[in-house]
């Protein structure tokens, strides 16, 4: 087929002020070959010759002006900033030519395919690029956002917009490629007119960029279409605020670093270096660093000593622990737990903490994990869900996420697994002999519990259509409750048609179709992702799960207009936004501890290596069944686990945990082990297999001195996360005496062990403050060579953490 | 209006924990009038608990009823022999004030509890706009429809009526109930749960402690066990706690640790000496522990909890007590779900049996001045799924107990308008008297005027002709 191609894009930059900047590819480290001033303000657009079949154009923003127009002026309002200057392109694309002029009152000028080419930008006008082509189809083209390094934040945030008009003859496919080394920093929605039909990931409107930034078009008349790309927050190594507003660079500091990863990774597993480095870093290029969802994050979680398998399935890690693979650092007495069998009902648990706890994993990949299967789209062993099934469901959700899939299909993929049907039973729903034959238990959670529609949008349809007919979209979903000899339930669903209910089905007042439950539950998704009430219900209850106890009306906005303006909801560029946000990163946001939360984060801190991890000495199983605590056993069943909430207001879980601290303090106190029974040397000390490496982490001084006074500063800030915020001189005297290896009492009067010692005497008794501070000078022996001694300074370690994760502030955080 | 801005607090602004004042060997003989709130998760079937005796008659609720719920018993609908002969099986015909009805053979002791006059049922009631289960939870214990779906920091209707009698509230359960909360007298946060005291484990209620001055007495020097890891953190936390609890102001987040901290220091040792001389008796014992033991531990755990916090009543100051039973939500299998659920509940030497042969044993007023108010935060639709179970609908029957109660019917038990809808899809059912009002008059009960207190009635519906104001004797 002939076709005859004519392409007007406009660009729309939209400018606060400030030069931009554009390297050739989009860059982590930041590296920049020119800086941002404040004008003028440049965006640059080429072409690249292609393919007979592609176009390859180049959008830059440059201070570098090569050519064309300067930014008239700018605003300091996004809503009526625009482009005034323009620039063609022309591509040497075998039989494509694509032009960029202006549009309205801007002028033209022919572009070359040289990168130099650009665009400068300026307020309150459009730019037009056009484009003819009579290639064969489909017609590609391809726009590569470059990075931009050293801009501010205001620069590379500003949204570009590319209106194109296509003219063709019959029924084309145009493939539109945003191309970058790291699509998940781009943001592509598409607003179409005309007939044109979009068929790559999504429907109707809302088009994103899939890792290779696919916008696939497929026009299904000869008339002319034009259609809008909006590309915003196209950025170097940093991420897209969406509507929230990023901290600034002063308070981005190595301790709201250090609050990221606690509420986002249980603590990582960064270096203290690292942890500097992305506090010297903008936040929008660290937190790309910081969250990502691959397998492994080397800068979140330096890999040690072993080669950990390169997945998120915990089934696959599940099966590396339980193997005699020699980078298994698994004991060997402790590879069973680890078995993958139908009724090894330990093992996703177990292997859920070992891969939060491993370091050369990504603790958040898998703290985003329990989110989904512990809380938004909870099953539960306690009603019966198998190993199997239960690794199966958590491996799938994962899979897509890593893949930076949109949300939509995320929950779909939930929703579609075997452990969900067990969990709520429409495993069974049929549609047999013209009746329905199931129960509506899924029908309601697939809308309340996955996509957070109530039904307050029309209480009595919901109610009467939406859920009976959702019922009917669930029907034959074949998953069977096998028994252990015949390898035990189904992992999967097999979807078959003999009994689904076949017919189109009014769900969400849109028509559902497809023949089978598969195709209905898809379906489904893409319209409950848009639902007035899941814009307005997921986003929040998923920053409410994370982040924050109190969230106000102006952050609970704040979070549906980013979630909203994300035309593919997708969850990680969605918890970067906010985890650089004023509103993550706010003083008065409090996020009370769950028992999970605390207690994986202390034991995740307390771990240095895995060989500690290899003695299973933190596993959390043990230690949270005191409070009553499994994972994938959530409090709540299909409705979540314990929320922070919930453990702050309990008083039996603060009973608990301190007594953990004081009668059960053992299990804070490893600081050695002998495999066995400890045999002794000619001193009468331990022959120990593994000890505490605390020396490894915690700084020496100048000298390469450990001093009480820096170690219990450190400590602080390690469990606590505050920046000593809360460490004030009742907690200093506290640790101090014991990194001393005496409580408070004994350390001021040993006569008197019973005395109780208030801040006005610490800070004010002259005798008392010169025991405290000679205590704080004295040089710890962490890294001497006498065996004994080194052990009896790692024990007072332990004794000061054990101590502060008593302390009120180990039960919540505050954003600042 | 929001309730948080209805309630009236006249209580001590700045103490909110009351503090018990006599240690006596045993409960005061006077026990104070006590209500016991026992919350079923999920949206308990009460019509599966009390039936209309089976019929053919045509045109009469009881056959519209057992035609309707003919898969919960593995029949068809016009399988009239099956449905008869499962009626026999499961069900205890019972005549009591004129109403002829069926209750479940293995509910014993309610059915006696009912002929004694000691049990209100109501009917047609409801606390919730939706059929949510979380959302519902919300508004029932706020006691309040205007309570919204993720607000979850709200006092609960418990709290506030325990802070106008500036008494404790103390939860059996796991976690804190909503309905435990108490208004913040600060009027910053939401609520306030520093008069909840959490005694899940009642039998090792309170802190550790290290015995230093018992090392002290004995003189056992400075190589002495009080340098052992446990002593010194046990000094050391006693005595951070203690100096912070006048730094951490009422507002601060961090308050409820303090306040928690308190609460176990408080009491701990007292609870602890007087549960000492106290043995638990064996029957409540196995209601968690061995072959006996209800289906759901953790429902004999609380009872546990529960007999206790009556032996330290006067110790925890306790005017309203918070259980909960799980697993309510019967849209499968619910012959078999439910009844188990019901008879730990019911059952003849069963849970609320057993609790309250023993307290009698321990002090004859504590029934007589105890309300058990037992609710769900919606009930089932009156026909059941095919997948022999019920799905939910947000009217719903409630039941409250006790020896001051007026027993009887409170709204019409078998409403024949709800026959009429039988096969819409998904029928809601629609309450005709807001539950609030019959927590309001428990509370009156327990003081005068404390239920318009704590609850907004203005315009929250009575059925007609339903004498709530006989509810419960003076």
């Amino acid at each position: 087929m002939v076709l005859r191609t004519t392409l007007t894009a406009i660009l729309l930059a939209l400018m606060l002020g400030g030069c931009v900047t554009t390297e050739e590819e989009l860059d982590d480290t930041g590296s920049s070959s020119s800086s941002a001033t404040n004008s003028p303000q440049t965006i640059s657009s080429s072409s690249i010759t292609n393919s007979s079949s592609s176009t390859h154009t180049v959008i830059s923003k440059s201070s570098s002006s090569s050519s064309t127009q300067t930014r008239s002026s700018s605003s300091q309002n996004q809503t009526s900033s625009t482009v005034s200057a323009a620039s063609s392109i022309s591509t040497a694309a075998s039989s494509s030519t694509i032009n960029i002029s202006s549009s309205g009152t801007s002028s033209s000028s022919s572009l070359a395919t040289s990168s130099s080419n650009s665009l400068i930008a300026s307020s309150s006008s459009s730019l037009t690029v056009s484009s003819s082509s009579s290639s064969s189809s489909p017609i590609v083209k391809t726009i590569r956002i470059q990075p931009f390094a050293s801009l501010t934040r205001e620069e590379y945030f500003k949204p570009i917009t590319i209106k194109p008009t296509i003219t063709y003859n019959g029924s084309e496919t145009l493939r539109y490629f945003l191309e970058n080394s790291n699509p998940s920093l781009i943001n592509a929605s598409v607003n179409s007119s005309g007939t044109i039909t979009i068929s790559s990931t999504g429907n109707g409107t809302g088009v994103g960029v899939s890792r290779l930034k696919l916008i696939a078009f497929t026009s299904t008349s000869t008339h002319s279409h034009s259609f809008t790309i909006t590309i915003k927050a196209a950025t170097s190594g940093g991420v897209s605020a969406l509507a929230f507003n990023v901290v600034n660079d002063r308070d981005w500091d190595e301790t709201a670093v250090r609050k990221v990863l606690y509420t986002f990774a249980y603590g990582g597993h960064a270096t203290d270096r690292q942890i500097k480095t992305w506090a010297d870093m903008s936040a929008e290029r660290a937190i790309v660093q910081m969250l990502t969802l691959n397998p492994k994050n080397n800068l979140l979680s330096p890999l040690q000593n072993s080669t950990l398998p390169n997945t998120t399935s915990l089934e696959t890690l599940s099966k590396f622990w339980s193997s005699n693979n020699r980078s298994n650092f698994i004991k060997s007495d402790e590879k069973e737990r680890f078995n993958v069998a139908p009724r090894s009902w330990g093992a996703p648990e177990t292997s859920w903490t070992t891969a939060v706890f491993s370091r050369g994993l990504n603790p958040f990949v898998h703290r985003v994990g329990f989110w989904e299967t512990n809380f938004h789209m909870s099953v539960s062993r306690a009603s019966g869900i198998y190993p199997l099934p239960l690794f199966s469901f958590y491996d799938g959700i994962m899979d897509l996420l890593s893949k930076n899939r949109s949300y939509k299909d995320v929950i779909a993929k939930g929703a579609k697994s075997a452990a969900v049907a067990y969990q709520y039973g429409h495993n069974k729903n049929v549609f047999r002999n013209g009746r329905f034959r199931g129960n509506e238990d899924f029908a309601r959670e697939y809308h309340q519990l996955f996509f957070g529609i109530l039904g307050e949008y029309d209480h009595s349809y919901h109610e009467e259509t939406a859920i009976p007919n959702t019922a009917r979209a669930l029907t034959d979903m074949r998953a069977v409750f096998k028994t252990e000899t015949a390898g035990g339930p189904d992992r999967v669903v097999t979807f078959g048609t003999e009994f689904h209910y076949d017919a189109d089905l009014d769900i969400l007042h849109e028509t559902i179709s497809g023949d089978r439950a598969d195709k209905k539950i898809d379906a489904i998704a893409d319209i409950a992702i848009k639902h007035e009430e899941s814009l307005k219900n997921l986003p929040v209850t998923i920053i409410s799960h994370f982040a924050d106890d109190t969230l106000t009306a102006p952050t609970i906005d704040r979070i549906r207009r980013s979630w909203a303006m994300m035309d593919t909801k997708r969850l990680l560029p969605f918890l970067r936004a906010y985890a650089i946000s004023t509103d993550f990163h706010n003083p008065s946001r409090i996020k009370y501890a769950s028992s999970i939360q605390r207690m994986v984060s202390t034991l995740n801190l307390l771990t240095i290596e895995n060989e500690e991890v290899g003695y299973m000495f933190y596993s959390p199983t043990w230690w949270l069944s005191r409070e009553d605590i499994r994972i994938f056993t959530p409090k709540h069943a299909v409705f979540g686990h314990q929320t922070g909430l919930e453990a702050s207001n309990d008083g039996n879980i603060f009973r608990l945990n301190y007594n953990l601290s004081t009668q059960f303090g053992w299990l804070y106190w490893r600081y050695y082990t002998c495999d066995g029974k400890c045999k002794k040397d000619a001193n009468n000390n331990p022959i120990t297999t593994w000890e505490k490496k605390w020396q490894n982490v915690i700084p020496a001084n100048s000298r390469g001195e450990y001093i009480v006074e820096d170690v219990a500063r450190w400590l602080w800030e390690r469990f606590i996360v505050d920046g000593g915020k809360h460490y004030g001189a009742l907690e200093r005297a506290h640790v101090v005496a014991l990194l001393n290896g005496k409580d408070l009492s004994l350390l001021i009067n040993r006569a008197n062990p019973l005395a109780v010692y208030n801040k006005n005497q610490i800070t004010n008794n002259s005798s008392i403050k010169t025991l405290i501070h000679d205590a704080s000078v004295a040089k710890m022996d962490l890294k001497s060579s006498d065996g004994a001694k080194q052990r009896a300074a790692n024990y007072r370690v332990n004794l000061a953490i054990s101590f502060i994760v008593a302390t009120p502030y180990i039960y919540a955080q505050e954003g600042r | 209006m929001k309730r948080r801005d209805f309630i009236k607090l006249s209580v001590n602004a700045a103490i909110c924990l009351a503090i018990g004042g006599a240690t006596t060997a045993n409960a005061a003989t006077n026990t104070p009038r006590t209500v016991i709130d026992l919350m079923l998760d999920g949206g308990p079937d009460f019509r599966h608990l009390i039936v209309p005796p089976f019929t053919t008659a045509s045109n009469s609720y009881a056959a519209a009823y057992w035609r309707a719920r003919a898969s919960i018993f593995r029949s068809t609908p016009d399988n009239t022999t099956k449905l008869r002969q499962a009626y026999r099986d499961n069900y205890d015909e019972v005549v009591y004030k004129g109403v002829r009805f069926g209750i479940l053979k293995s509910c014993a002791w309610l059915k006696s509890e009912i002929l004694k006059g000691n049990v209100a049922i109501f009917s047609n009631v409801f606390a919730s706009t939706n059929r949510d289960h979380s959302h519902s939870k919300l508004m029932l214990e706020s006691g309040s429809l205007e309570t919204g779906p993720l607000e979850t920091e709200i006092s609960g209707w418990g709290g506030r009526s325990a802070a106008e009698l500036n008494s404790n509230v103390v939860a059996m359960t796991q976690g804190v109930r909503v309905v435990c909360n108490a208004p913040d007298p600060l009027g910053i946060k939401g609520y306030d749960n520093s008069r909840v005291i959490s005694n899940y484990d009642s039998r090792n209620f309170g802190l550790y402690n290290y015995d230093t001055q018992s090392d002290l007495d004995n003189k056992v020097g400075n190589k002495s066990i009080y340098w052992s890891s446990n002593a010194l953190l046990s000094r050391s936390l006693t005595s951070y706690y203690s100096a912070k609890d006048s730094e951490i102001p009422a507002s601060s987040p961090y308050r409820k640790f303090i306040d928690h901290e308190k609460k176990f220091r408080k009491f701990g040792g007292r609870v602890q000496n007087r549960l000492k001389s106290n043995a638990l008796p064996n029957s409540i014992e196995s209601l968690y522990t061995g072959n006996s033991s209800l289906n759901s531990k953790y429902f004999g755990k609380q009872i546990r909890n529960l007999y206790d916090s009556f032996v330290v009543q006067d110790i925890l100051q306790m005017r309203f007590a918070s259980l909960e039973y799980k697993g309510w939500d019967s849209h499968r299998q619910q012959l078999s779900s439910l009844e188990a659920k019901f008879g730990d509940l019911f059952g003849r030497n069963r849970g609320l049996d057993t609790l309250i042969q023993q307290l009698n044993r321990l002090n004859s007023n504590i029934y007589n001045n105890s309300v058990f108010v037992v609710s769900g935060e919606f009930g089932r639709q009156l026909k059941s799924n095919s997948d022999n179970g019920t799905d939910h609908g947000r009217g719903n029957n409630m039941i409250v107990i006790g020896s001051s109660v007026n027993g009887g019917f409170y709204g019409d038990l078998f409403p024949q308008e709800e026959t009429n809808a039988l096969e819409v899809k998904n029928k809601d059912i629609e309450g005709k008297t807001s539950m609030f009002q019959v927590y309001a008059r428990v509370l009156d009960w327990q003081q005068s005027g404390l239920g318009s207190k704590v609850f907004d009635l203005g315009n929250k519906p009575i059925e007609s002709g339903l004498k709530l104001a006989s509810l419960l004797k003076r």
